[in-house]
C-alpha cells in the first residue's frame, strides 16, 4: 500500500510544458517599430592613404543596404594613413578620432579594420576585420535592446546652430556609466583615395562618405543620470552646437549620430540613431 | 481535495514508520575540511592578478551525522574573499549546504539541499566541482524508492542553489533506472543490461516584456547500458523543448542531445569509441544565467584531458548550443618477455578526437533548420595522441606522449568571435620515475610544445608560441612532496611575454591530513574538468592549502 502511495505522490508532482509557436514576440506589430529596433554603429576605421581600405568601405555600405533600419555608418580618419602629404594635403583627421583611435588601438592594429557597437572591448576583440564585421552585426540584431533613442535635429542657417533633441526611453535599468555621444559627420566629400585594386591606385575623385567631422559633445560624450535610472525611465536631452568658422562642410551632407555608451566599463555602444541636420 | 488527502496519508504514515524505528543507533560523525588560501605579490613583468586584500581565502567546512536510518549533513563555507578567478558573488560566509535524511531498506527521503544526476546528466545534475567554483546543489525534497530489487525511482521538487540565494525557477523531475538482468536474472546470464529515463522539468515566470517564452520548459531522456565481460555500450538521448535563453540568442528550436560510447576488451587490449551530437542542449535554471551559473544539466565532453601541463592549456570546453563530435581510443600491453625480453611490461595508447560546428541553416530570428547529425564546417578541435610507458629496471620508469592538437580559441575562450584564431599544437612529454628505496621517489617531466595561433587581429595574447616545461617532484612517503615546476612560454611573439613561470611548491601529509605551501608563478589560463572550464588568471604570489578528513 506504502509503496502505491509514494508511486501518486510522485505523479501528482507532474506537470506540462509549454510549446511555444510563432510569433514569438509578445507584441508582433512592435517588431517594425523603432520601439524595439536594435540600431548598431559600424566605426570603420580608415585612411585616404590605406590602399585596401576602399574594399572595406564598400562591405560597409553593402552591410548597410543589407540591414538599412538597424545599421550606422561612420568613417573614423585616423592614423598613419590619415596623414595629410605634400601632394594631398587635405587633412580629414579629427581629435575626436584621434582620441577614439588611441584609446581603442585601431590604425596600430592595421587599417583597415572597424568596430561594431565597439563589442568585444576590451579583449582586443573589437577590432574586427571587415570580413567579421557582418557575423558581429547578425548577433546583435538578435539581442534585445537596453533602450530606445530616437533624434531629432534642426538647424538654423542664421547664426548656423544645429539643435540635437534626443528621447532616450530604458527598456531595462539604467547604470551611471551611460554617456550619450553626438557626433558630427558628412556624406560625399569628393577628395584623393588611394585604391590597390585599380592601377594606377590613385582616385583623385573619390567619393568619402559618412566621414567624421566633430563632436556635439566631448569624445567620451555627457553623463545621462547621476544615479541608476528604473525600466520604463524617460530622458530627453537637447544640444546645442555651432558649426565653427572656416569649415568646409556643406550643410545638406551634414548629419548628427547620436549614441548611448557604457562609458568606463565595457565601453559597449547599446543604440545609436541619426538624423541629417536639414531636411 | 483527493491531492490534499493523500498528502496526508504518505505524511501520517511516514511519521508512524520512523519513530517505530531507534534513530540514534549506529551513531557516527564525520566530515572534512578545505582552505585555499592565495596571497598576492605584485609582478609587473607577467602582468599578474592583484587583490586589494592582498590574501583571498576560500573555506570548506562539511560534517555529517549518521545513524542506521537518519543522516544530517551540513556545509559551511567562508569566502573571505574569493580567491581570483572564482566568481566574486561567492563573498561572504555561512550555511551553504544543509539537509537531513531519512533512509530505509527500499526509501530514502531527503530534504534540504541535496546533489542529484540522473543517468549521465544530460537533463539533470546537480553537483559541486570546488576546482571550478561550481556548486550546483538543489534546495528542496528529493525521494527515491526502491520497490523492487533492480528498479530506482526517484523523484526531485527544488531550486538551485545561486551563489548565496537561489534560482529564480523551480525544477521538478522523475528518473526511473530498471536494471532488467537484476529483475529478470533468468533472460540475462553473465550480462548486465540497464535501461533509463527521465523527465524533467523548470519553471520560470515569464516576465519578458518582448519575448513570448515558454514558462514550463520540458526535458526528457532516455537511456540504456550493456556490460558484458568483452563489451560495454552506453548510450542516452536527450530532448528538451523550446527554452530560448541569452546564451542561445533566444532561439525556440528544441534542443537534442545524444552521447554513445562503446569499448570493447580483451586481456591486454581494448578499443574504445565515442560519438556525441549537441544541438541547443543547454538547460540551465535561469535564461538569463551565464558563465558557470545555474547548469541544470551536465554533457559529458568527448575528448580526453590530457595530464601534460602545456597541452592541458587547450582542453576543450562543450559547446552547448551545438557541436559533433566522436573520438576514439586504443590500448595495447606488450606482455613481459614477447617482443621485447625482459620481465616488463609495456602500454601503447592510440587516440584521436574531432569536434566540429553542427550544420544549421537559419529560417528567421528565432528558428534554424538542422540537419540531424549533420557535421558542420567549423573545426573546434581535433587531437591525435600517443602514449608509451613502460619499466626501464624495477625501479626506473619511463614514459613517452606525443600529443597533436587544433584548438579553436576563439569558439572556446571568445564565444567565437575572432581574435585569437586557432591553435595548432604539437607536444613531445617525457616522464621519468625513479623510486631509489620504499620511501624515496623522483619523478621527472619534460615537455616540449610548438605551437601557432593563426590570428587573423593582432592582439597581445599572453600565451602563445613554444613552451618548453620542466617538473621534478620529490616524494618521501608517507610525509614529504618536494616539487619545482618551470613553464617557459620561450616562442612568444611578444617578446615581453617570453617568461619563465616558475613555482615551488612543499606538501606535508600526516593521515588524513595535508597541508601545502607554493610560491611562484601560476601561467594561468582556462581549467577545464569534464569539459565545463573556469578562466584562472596569471598571478604571481603564496598559496597555502589545508586539507583534511575525521
Amino acid at each position: 500500500m506504502k509503496k502505491i502511495i509514494f508511486i501518486i505522490f510522485l505523479c501528482i508532482t507532474f506537470w506540462q510544458c509549454d510549446k511555444i509557436n510563432p510569433p514569438y514576440l509578445e507584441n508582433p506589430t512592435d517588431l517594425d517599430t523603432s520601439d524595439y529596433t536594435q540600431k548598431i554603429l559600424l566605426e570603420e576605421y580608415t585612411g585616404f592613404r590605406c590602399g585596401n581600405c576602399p574594399e572595406a568601405t564598400e562591405i560597409a555600405h553593402n552591410l548597410k543596404e543589407r540591414y538599412p533600419n538597424n545599421l550606422i555608418l561612420l568613417a573614423v580618419h585616423s592614423g598613419g594613413y590619415a596623414k595629410p602629404t605634400t601632394a594631398h594635403p587635405y587633412d580629414f583627421r579629427t581629435p575626436i578620432g584621434d582620441d577614439l583611435d588611441n584609446f581603442f588601438g585601431c590604425s596600430k592594429a592595421g587599417n583597415p579594420n572597424g568596430m561594431v557597437n565597439r563589442v568585444g572591448f576590451p579583449t582586443k576583440s573589437h577590432i574586427l576585420r571587415e570580413g567579421q564585421w557582418e557575423a558581429v552585426i547578425q548577433e546583435l540584431l538578435k539581442q534585445k535592446p537596453k533602450l530606445n533613442l530616437k533624434l531629432s535635429t534642426s538647424f538654423n542657417p542664421t547664426n548656423r546652430t544645429i539643435t540635437a533633441t534626443v528621447e532616450i526611453n530604458f527598456l531595462e535599468a539604467s547604470l551611471p556609466n551611460y554617456y550619450l555621444c553626438l557626433y558630427l559627420a558628412e556624406d560625399s566629400v569628393v577628395q584623393y583615395q588611394r585604391d590597390d585594386r585599380k592601377n594606377p591606385p590613385d582616385i583623385e575623385n573619390y567619393v568619402h562618405n559618412n566621414v567624421l567631422r566633430d563632436g556635439l559633445t566631448p569624445t567620451w560624450g555627457i553623463q545621462i543620470s547621476e544615479s541608476s535610472l528604473s525600466p520604463e525611465t524617460k530622458i530627453v536631452k537637447e544640444i546645442r552646437y555651432t558649426i565653427p568658422d572656416g569649415k568646409d562642410w556643406r550643410i545638406p551632407k551634414l548629419k548628427v549620430i547620436a549614441f548611448v555608451h557604457d562609458k568606463d566599463n565595457t565601453f559597449e555602444i547599446l543604440q545609436v540613431d541619426e538624423s541629417y541636420i536639414s531636411p | 481535495m483527493k491531492h490534499l488527502l493523500i498528502l496526508v496519508q504518505f505524511q501520517l504514515s511516514l511519521v508512524s514508520y520512523v519513530f517505530s524505528q531507534n534513530l540514534l543507533e549506529n551513531l557516527q560523525i564525520g566530515g572534512n575540511f578545505q582552505s585555499d588560501s592565495y596571497y598576492y605579490l605584485r609582478d609587473s613583468t607577467i602582468e599578474s592578478a592583484e587583490a586589494s586584500e592582498k590574501l583571498l581565502s576560500n573555506n570548506y567546512l562539511f560534517l555529517t551525522i549518521s545513524t542506521t536510518n537518519l543522516n544530517l549533513d551540513i556545509r559551511y563555507e567562508s569566502f573571505q574573499n574569493p580567491i581570483i578567478g572564482y566568481d566574486p558573488r561567492f563573498q561572504g560566509s555561512g550555511i551553504a549546504y544543509r539537509s537531513i535524511s531519512y533512509k530505509n531498506d527500499w526509501f530514502n527521503l531527503t530534504a534540504g539541499n541535496f546533489y542529484e544526476q540522473f543517468g549521465s546528466g544530460m537533463v539533470l545534475r546537480g553537483y559541486e566541482e570546488r576546482n571550478l567554483g561550481l556548486d550546483n546543489s538543489f534546495d528542496g525534497i528529493k525521494v527515491t524508492i526502491e520497490p523492487l530489487s533492480g528498479i530506482i525511482i526517484k523523484g526531485i521538487i527544488g531550486k538551485q542553489r545561486f551563489f548565496w540565494s537561489q534560482s529564480k525557477s523551480i525544477v521538478r523531475g522523475v528518473d526511473a533506472n530498471l536494471e532488467l538482468s537484476t529483475i529478470f536474472p533468468n533472460f540475462f546470464e553473465s550480462i548486465s543490461f540497464v535501461i533509463g529515463g527521465s523527465v524533467v522539468s523548470r519553471y520560470q515566470p515569464d516576465l519578458d516584456s518582448k519575448y513570448r517564452l515558454p514558462e514550463n520548459v520540458l526535458a526528457y531522456a532516455t537511456r540504456f547500458d550493456i556490460t558484458t565481460s568483452w563489451l560495454s555500450l552506453s548510450t542516452e538521448f536527450a530532448f528538451k523543448y523550446n527554452d530560448p535563453t541569452t546564451r542561445n540568442k533566444y532561439t525556440y528550436n528544441n534542443g537534442i542531445g545524444i552521447n554513445t560510447d562503446i569499448s570493447l576488451f580483451t586481456s591486454g587490449f581494448s578499443v574504445s569509441l565515442g560519438f556525441h551530437h549537441y544541438d541547443n542542449i543547454e538547460f540551465r535554471t535561469d535564461r538569463e544565467a551565464k558563465g558557470l551559473e545555474l547548469h541544470l544539466n551536465y554533457l559529458p565532453s568527448l575528448t580526453k584531458q590530457h595530464i601534460y601541463s602545456l597541452p592541458a592549456f587547450y582542453a576543450a570546453s562543450t559547446q552547448a548550443n551545438g557541436e559533433t563530435g566522436f573520438k576514439g581510443e586504443v590500448n595495447y600491453t606488450i606482455p613481459p618477455n614477447t617482443i621485447l625480453k625482459d620481465d616488463f611490461e609495456t602500454n601503447i595508447a592510440f587516440g584521436f578526437s574531432r569536434i566540429n560546428s553542427i550544420d544549421t541553416q537559419r529560417i528567421d530570428d528565432f528558428t534554424y533548420k538542422s540537419k540531424f547529425f549533420g557535421i558542420g564546417p567549423e573545426l573546434f578541435y581535433r587531437d591525435y595522441y600517443i602514449e608509451l610507458r613502460r619499466k626501464l629496471s624495477r625501479p626506473l620508469e619511463l614514459k613517452l606522449a606525443y600529443i597533436d592538437l587544433i584548438y579553436n580559441k576563439d569558439v572556446m575562450e571568445n564565444e567565437g568571435s575572432p581574435l585569437f584564431g586557432k591553435v595548432k599544437s604539437k607536444t613531445f612529454a617525457t616522464e621519468i620515475i625513479y623510486s631509489f628505496n620504499k620511501t624515496h621517489t623522483l619523478r621527472i617531466e619534460f615537455q616540449h610544445m610548438w605551437s601557432k595561433n593563426d590570428s587573423t587581429a593582432a592582439n597581445d595574447d599572453k600565451k602563445n608560441g613554444n613552451w618548453f616545461a620542466f617538473l621534478a617532484e620529490h616524494s618521501i612517503t608517507p610525509h614529504w612532496y618536494f616539487s619545482i615546476v618551470d613553464q617557459w612560454n620561450y616562442g612568444n611573439v611578444n617578446k615581453n611575454y617570453r617568461v619563465h613561470y616558475l613555482k615551488f611548491l612543499i606538501t606535508y601529509a600526516q593521515k588524513t591530513t595535508r597541508l601545502s605551501l607554493g610560491f611562484g608563478r601560476e601561467a594561468g589560463g582556462v581549467v577545464c574538468l569534464g569539459g565545463v572550464c573556469r578562466f584562472v588568471p596569471i598571478s604571481y604570489g603564496v598559496s597555502m592549502s589545508i586539507t583534511t578528513s575525521f
